[in-house]
């Protein structure tokens, strides 16, 4: 893949790498520090990327390693509160549907963006997050109950 | 009995997040210009040979890889031929060689499909490998069922009761049509999991499934093949310009 290819593949993920940050590190500037990290590692890795068609599963992996890093790295645990904070300080911009995604548990989140919003596969998912597919379908099965509570 | 219905399809839930884009903040769009900025400015980035850094390295990573490989054909070659003893001992015998009997075969070709519909919701509970090897004999369409299994999007938990019922047989002379609805009893309520079309042929006095396709607005089915249709359907895992698309979809997961 060429240098330009990449920069306009990779825009068209910018909301998507965008809110797979938020979901994991649960802060919007951790978010963005990871998304700007998960481009450059991205382009400096571009050799290992074997199938172009897979440059979306490949890029959002990327993201998702850095994404835990930066938790790892700073400790970081999933306080309601941060959401709350980011929710609210964001309302004028969050629609309903968002905002019930971004109340989930961090666990939840993230396993909800990927599946619903980027529409990866459980197996995808389960390589993605490096979790197994029992595990993946669990919490899948437990966050597509309190949408559709939240969404009746 | 209180029924509970899907009320929202995955498909619908989607839908929901598609059109309700979330706006970005300022400082990330930003954020996002300034670092592309930067990455157009990198010089051509550097190639290694055979993508390692050293000869050492790939020396040793290709002996793991040829060893994985070594034991992965070992170990295919043994769970095939196991499969196929298995097969050899049980199946679902029809009444005839090539034909279809609704008066001798009924029986054989419904627990075929309540057996196979079983076996699907078992591996997906206990996260195992399918064994389809009794029911389908087509080597694509076990591959592709495997694939169904491993991104079936629902879990089955240990006190849900899975329940197949079939709500349709409708017998020809080659092959039989049976539609089953698939759903879980659960504490408290009832869901439905669509409806599964199978197409049940007769293999030197066998019965096999030729066809599972599961009707569902979640369904990889809907999405890779296509509308079910009975009289195509029957040859679908026989023919590469049908089958093909979908196993280089599938792979490449």
């Amino acid at each position: 893949m060429s240098k330009d290819d990449f920069i306009s593949q990779i825009q068209e993920y910018k909301r998507e790498l965008f809110l797979l940050a938020v979901s994991i590190v649960n802060d919007y500037y951790d978010a963005e520090d990871v998304v700007a990290e998960t481009m450059l590692t991205a382009y400096e890795k571009l050799d290992s990327l074997k199938k172009e068609e897979r440059f979306k599963f490949w890029l959002m992996q990327i993201l998702v390693n850095n994404a835990r890093m930066l938790v790892r790295k700073n400790k970081r645990f999933v306080y309601v509160d941060e959401i709350d904070a980011y929710v609210s300080g964001h309302e004028k911009n969050i629609s309903d549907i968002w905002e019930m995604v971004l109340s989930l548990d961090s666990e939840l989140k993230t396993i909800v963006i990927l599946y619903y919003y980027q529409g990866f596969k459980v197996k995808e998912i389960s390589k993605m997050l490096s979790l197994p597919v029992g595990t993946v379908k669990s919490r899948l099965a437990g966050a597509r109950k309190k949408l559709r509570l939240l969404l009746d | 009995m209180n029924l509970k219905m899907k009320e929202y399809s995955d498909k619908e839930i989607s839908k929901l997040f598609r059109e309700n884009e979330i706006l970005l903040p300022d400082s990330y769009e930003r954020r996002f210009e300034d670092t592309l900025n930067k990455i157009s400015v990198i010089k051509s980035r550097k190639k290694y040979f055979c993508f390692f850094k050293s000869r050492v390295a790939a020396v040793i990573v290709l002996c793991i890889i040829s060893a994985s490989l070594i034991t992965g054909v070992v170990g295919a070659v043994k769970t095939n031929s196991n499969k196929k003893t298995e097969q050899a001992e049980k199946g679902y015998p029809a009444n005839e060689k090539n034909s279809i009997n609704i008066v001798y075969d009924y029986d054989a070709a419904i627990s075929l499909c309540n057996d196979a519909c079983q076996e699907f919701a078992r591996a997906v509970k206990d996260n195992d490998e399918a064994d389809f090897a009794l029911y389908i004999d087509n080597e694509n369409l076990l591959k592709y069922m495997q694939y169904r299994v491993e991104n079936y999007p629902y879990s089955y938990n240990d006190a849900a009761i899975f329940k197949p019922m079939v709500t349709e047989v409708r017998f020809n002379d080659d092959h039989v049509l049976v539609n089953v609805q698939t759903g879980v009893i659960e504490n408290p309520g009832f869901s439905m999991q669509g409806i599964n079309h199978f197409l049940i042929k007769n293999l030197n006095g066998r019965l096999y499934i030729a066809d599972w396709y599961w009707d569902d607005m979640d369904s990889p089915d809907t999405e890779l093949r296509g509308e079910f249709s009975e009289e195509d359907n029957l040859t679908y895992w026989e023919k590469p310009e049908k089958y093909g698309s979908v196993l280089k979809a599938i792979s490449d997961i």
